[in-house]
Protein backbone atom coordinates (compact mmCIF):
# COMPACT_ATOMS: atom_id res chain seq x y z
CA UNK A 1 0.00 0.00 0.00
CA UNK A 2 2.05 3.31 -0.92
CA UNK A 3 -0.18 5.29 2.63
CA UNK A 4 3.24 4.39 4.94
CA UNK A 5 2.61 4.49 8.71
CA UNK A 6 5.07 6.27 9.99
CA UNK A 7 3.72 5.10 14.49
CA UNK A 8 7.01 3.84 15.32
CA UNK A 9 9.16 6.88 13.98
CA UNK A 10 7.37 9.32 16.08
CA UNK A 11 7.08 6.82 19.37
CA UNK A 12 10.88 6.75 19.00
CA UNK A 13 10.88 10.79 19.03
CA UNK A 14 9.02 11.15 21.66
CA UNK A 15 10.79 7.78 23.65
CA UNK A 16 7.54 6.04 24.04
CA UNK A 17 6.64 2.11 24.34
CA UNK A 18 3.82 0.97 22.18
CA UNK A 19 2.48 -0.58 25.14
CA UNK A 20 2.38 2.64 26.98
CA UNK A 21 0.94 4.47 23.55
CA UNK A 22 -2.03 1.78 23.54
CA UNK A 23 -2.70 2.09 26.87
CA UNK A 24 -3.31 6.06 26.30
CA UNK A 25 -5.28 5.93 23.18
CA UNK A 26 -7.56 2.77 24.49
CA UNK A 27 -6.75 0.36 21.92
CA UNK A 28 -4.72 -3.35 22.62
CA UNK A 29 -1.27 -3.72 21.77
CA UNK A 30 -2.21 -6.13 18.91
CA UNK A 31 -4.63 -3.55 17.26
CA UNK A 32 -1.16 -1.05 17.65
CA UNK A 33 0.91 -3.71 16.13
CA UNK A 34 -1.38 -4.08 12.91
CA UNK A 35 -0.90 -0.34 12.59
CA UNK A 36 2.17 -0.33 12.93
CA UNK A 37 3.01 -2.52 10.35
CA UNK A 38 0.90 -1.65 7.50
CA UNK A 39 -1.38 -4.13 8.27
CA UNK A 40 -4.88 -2.20 8.79
CA UNK A 41 -7.18 -1.37 5.90
CA UNK A 42 -8.74 1.40 7.62
CA UNK A 43 -7.88 3.78 10.92
CA UNK A 44 -10.93 5.69 12.47
CA UNK A 45 -10.42 9.86 12.76
CA UNK A 46 -11.23 8.77 16.27
CA UNK A 47 -7.97 6.68 17.22
CA UNK A 48 -5.85 9.21 14.49
CA UNK A 49 -6.86 12.06 16.91
CA UNK A 50 -5.86 10.21 20.58
CA UNK A 51 -2.49 9.22 18.33
CA UNK A 52 -2.10 12.83 17.73
CA UNK A 53 -3.02 13.68 21.20
CA UNK A 54 -1.39 11.21 22.86
CA UNK A 55 1.89 12.13 21.23
CA UNK A 56 1.55 15.72 20.14
CA UNK A 57 1.96 16.01 16.64
CA UNK A 58 0.01 16.74 13.17
CA UNK A 59 -1.96 13.25 10.81
CA UNK A 60 0.83 14.12 8.64
CA UNK A 61 3.03 13.18 10.76
CA UNK A 62 2.39 9.72 11.01
CA UNK A 63 0.89 9.00 7.56
CA UNK A 64 3.21 9.68 4.22
CA UNK A 65 1.80 8.55 0.84
CA UNK A 66 5.07 7.04 -1.35
CA UNK A 67 4.57 5.80 -4.80
CA UNK B 1 -30.16 -17.18 15.41
CA UNK B 2 -28.58 -19.70 17.42
CA UNK B 3 -32.37 -21.42 17.55
CA UNK B 4 -32.88 -20.68 14.16
CA UNK B 5 -29.93 -23.38 13.48
CA UNK B 6 -30.45 -25.69 16.21
CA UNK B 7 -34.27 -26.03 13.82
CA UNK B 8 -32.08 -26.16 10.77
CA UNK B 9 -30.04 -28.79 11.99
CA UNK B 10 -33.12 -31.13 13.29
CA UNK B 11 -34.57 -30.24 9.72
CA UNK B 12 -30.74 -31.15 7.69
CA UNK B 13 -31.62 -34.77 10.37
CA UNK B 14 -34.88 -35.46 9.15
CA UNK B 15 -33.81 -34.75 5.64
CA UNK B 16 -30.59 -37.21 6.19
CA UNK B 17 -32.74 -40.07 7.35
CA UNK B 18 -35.27 -39.64 4.54
CA UNK B 19 -32.64 -39.93 1.97
CA UNK B 20 -31.03 -42.83 3.76
CA UNK B 21 -34.59 -44.65 3.68
CA UNK B 22 -34.53 -43.96 0.14
CA UNK B 23 -31.25 -45.57 -0.91
CA UNK B 24 -32.76 -48.48 1.12
CA UNK B 25 -35.54 -48.74 -0.56
CA UNK B 26 -33.55 -48.41 -3.91
CA UNK B 27 -31.42 -51.10 -3.02
CA UNK B 28 -34.39 -53.07 -2.94
CA UNK B 29 -35.40 -52.39 -6.23
CA UNK B 30 -32.24 -52.80 -7.45
CA UNK B 31 -31.95 -55.93 -5.68
CA UNK B 32 -35.32 -57.06 -7.38
CA UNK B 33 -33.92 -56.02 -10.58
CA UNK B 34 -31.15 -58.42 -10.25
CA UNK B 35 -33.47 -61.45 -9.41
CA UNK B 36 -35.81 -61.42 -11.72
CA UNK B 37 -32.80 -60.42 -14.41
CA UNK B 38 -31.71 -64.33 -12.75
CA UNK B 39 -35.13 -65.71 -12.15
CA UNK B 40 -37.15 -64.69 -14.99
CA UNK B 41 -36.63 -65.87 -18.16
CA UNK B 42 -39.36 -64.03 -20.46
CA UNK B 43 -37.99 -61.01 -19.04
CA UNK B 44 -36.56 -58.40 -22.00
CA UNK B 45 -32.77 -58.33 -21.43
CA UNK B 46 -31.82 -54.68 -22.31
CA UNK B 47 -35.04 -52.89 -20.65
CA UNK B 48 -33.72 -55.17 -17.49
CA UNK B 49 -30.12 -54.37 -17.78
CA UNK B 50 -31.42 -50.25 -18.42
CA UNK B 51 -33.48 -50.76 -15.36
CA UNK B 52 -30.66 -52.28 -13.22
CA UNK B 53 -28.15 -49.54 -14.84
CA UNK B 54 -30.69 -46.59 -13.50
CA UNK B 55 -31.13 -48.08 -10.41
CA UNK B 56 -27.41 -48.19 -9.61
CA UNK B 57 -27.27 -44.93 -11.09
CA UNK B 58 -29.84 -42.91 -8.31
CA UNK B 59 -28.28 -45.34 -5.90
CA UNK B 60 -25.15 -43.39 -7.08
CA UNK B 61 -26.76 -40.21 -6.72
CA UNK B 62 -28.22 -41.08 -2.90
CA UNK B 63 -25.23 -41.44 -1.89
CA UNK B 64 -23.55 -38.27 -3.21
CA UNK B 65 -26.52 -36.36 -1.57
CA UNK B 66 -26.15 -37.72 1.74
CA UNK B 67 -22.64 -37.48 1.61
CA UNK B 68 -22.73 -33.24 0.99
CA UNK B 69 -26.09 -32.91 3.06
CA UNK B 70 -23.79 -34.76 6.08
CA UNK B 71 -21.09 -32.22 4.98
CA UNK B 72 -23.84 -29.27 5.30
CA UNK B 73 -25.17 -30.48 8.88
CA UNK B 74 -21.36 -30.19 10.25
CA UNK B 75 -20.87 -26.39 8.83
CA UNK B 76 -24.65 -25.28 10.56
CA UNK B 77 -23.21 -26.93 13.46
CA UNK B 78 -19.90 -25.62 13.42
CA UNK B 79 -21.13 -22.19 12.83
CA UNK B 80 -23.16 -21.96 15.70
CA UNK B 81 -19.77 -21.11 18.21
CA UNK B 82 -17.85 -19.64 15.71
CA UNK B 83 -19.22 -16.39 13.12
CA UNK B 84 -21.18 -17.26 10.11
CA UNK B 85 -18.86 -15.13 8.16
CA UNK B 86 -15.84 -17.12 7.53
CA UNK B 87 -14.66 -18.92 3.97
CA UNK B 88 -15.09 -22.27 4.73
CA UNK B 89 -18.73 -21.92 5.59
CA UNK B 90 -19.17 -20.07 1.99
CA UNK B 91 -16.93 -22.97 0.25
CA UNK B 92 -19.70 -25.48 1.88
CA UNK B 93 -22.72 -23.48 0.89
CA UNK B 94 -21.99 -22.90 -2.64
CA UNK B 95 -20.52 -26.41 -2.78
CA UNK B 96 -24.00 -27.88 -1.29
CA UNK B 97 -26.02 -25.53 -3.75
CA UNK B 98 -24.21 -27.05 -6.76
CA UNK B 99 -24.78 -30.12 -5.61
CA UNK B 100 -28.67 -30.02 -4.91
CA UNK B 101 -28.38 -28.57 -8.87
CA UNK B 102 -26.81 -31.39 -9.85
CA UNK B 103 -28.75 -33.48 -7.91
CA UNK B 104 -32.06 -32.18 -9.32
CA UNK B 105 -30.53 -32.29 -12.99
CA UNK B 106 -29.61 -36.17 -12.95
CA UNK B 107 -32.58 -37.04 -10.68
CA UNK B 108 -34.68 -35.25 -13.35
CA UNK B 109 -33.23 -37.41 -16.55
CA UNK B 110 -33.17 -40.50 -14.33
CA UNK B 111 -36.87 -40.19 -13.90
CA UNK B 112 -37.45 -39.73 -17.48
CA UNK B 113 -35.80 -42.88 -18.76
CA UNK B 114 -37.37 -44.77 -15.42
CA UNK B 115 -41.27 -43.84 -16.96
CA UNK B 116 -40.07 -44.45 -20.32
CA UNK B 117 -38.47 -48.22 -19.53
CA UNK B 118 -41.49 -48.92 -17.22
CA UNK B 119 -44.38 -47.91 -19.71
CA UNK B 120 -42.44 -48.89 -23.07
CA UNK B 121 -45.43 -51.77 -23.06
CA UNK B 122 -48.34 -49.48 -21.93
CA UNK B 123 -50.65 -49.36 -25.21
CA UNK B 124 -53.19 -47.19 -23.74
CA UNK B 125 -51.10 -44.17 -24.17
CA UNK B 126 -49.13 -42.63 -26.57
CA UNK B 127 -45.43 -42.07 -26.33
CA UNK B 128 -45.83 -38.20 -26.88
CA UNK B 129 -48.63 -38.01 -23.99
CA UNK B 130 -46.10 -40.09 -21.44
CA UNK B 131 -43.39 -38.15 -22.38
CA UNK B 132 -45.28 -34.89 -21.71
CA UNK B 133 -46.53 -36.22 -18.57
CA UNK B 134 -43.64 -37.80 -17.39
CA UNK B 135 -41.58 -34.16 -17.78
CA UNK B 136 -44.34 -32.36 -16.50
CA UNK B 137 -44.09 -34.68 -12.77
CA UNK B 138 -40.24 -34.56 -12.78
CA UNK B 139 -40.22 -30.48 -13.51
CA UNK B 140 -42.90 -29.93 -10.14
CA UNK B 141 -41.30 -32.37 -8.14
CA UNK B 142 -37.79 -31.04 -8.24
CA UNK B 143 -38.63 -27.39 -8.72
CA UNK B 144 -38.39 -26.60 -5.07
CA UNK B 145 -35.20 -28.36 -4.37
CA UNK B 146 -34.08 -25.91 -7.27
CA UNK B 147 -34.86 -22.95 -5.73
CA UNK B 148 -33.57 -24.13 -2.73
CA UNK B 149 -30.30 -24.53 -4.36
CA UNK B 150 -30.26 -21.52 -5.85
CA UNK B 151 -30.87 -19.99 -2.58
CA UNK B 152 -28.06 -21.67 -0.97
CA UNK B 153 -26.07 -19.65 -3.77
CA UNK B 154 -27.31 -17.08 -3.10
CA UNK B 155 -26.39 -17.28 0.61
CA UNK B 156 -22.91 -18.28 -0.47
CA UNK B 157 -22.31 -15.13 -2.17
CA UNK B 158 -23.69 -13.20 0.70
CA UNK B 159 -20.99 -14.97 2.99
CA UNK B 160 -18.59 -14.14 0.97
CA UNK B 161 -19.13 -10.43 0.94
CA UNK B 162 -19.83 -10.86 4.46
CA UNK B 163 -16.65 -12.22 5.05
CA UNK B 164 -15.30 -9.77 3.26
CA UNK B 165 -16.87 -7.02 5.53
CA UNK B 166 -16.10 -8.24 8.23
CA UNK B 167 -12.05 -8.73 7.15
CA UNK B 168 -12.35 -4.92 6.70
CA UNK B 169 -14.19 -3.82 9.75
CA UNK B 170 -10.93 -6.12 11.72
CA UNK B 171 -8.76 -4.63 10.41
CA UNK B 172 -10.20 -0.67 10.83
CA UNK B 173 -7.65 0.30 14.21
Amino acid sequence: MPIIVNLDVMLARRKMKSKDLAEIIGITTANLSILKSGKAKAIRFSTLEAICMALDCQPSDLLEYQE
Amino acid sequence: MNKLQSILNVLISVWIIGIFLKLLKEVGVLYKHIHSRIFDPNIISITSYSLILVSLAFICLLIYMLWHLRKFKKVVKKSKNTSLFNNSNHKAFHSVGMAFIYYTAARFIIRIVEFMLSNVDDSQQSIAYQFGRNIGEGVSNHFPLLIVALFLLIIAELIKDGYQLKKENDLTI
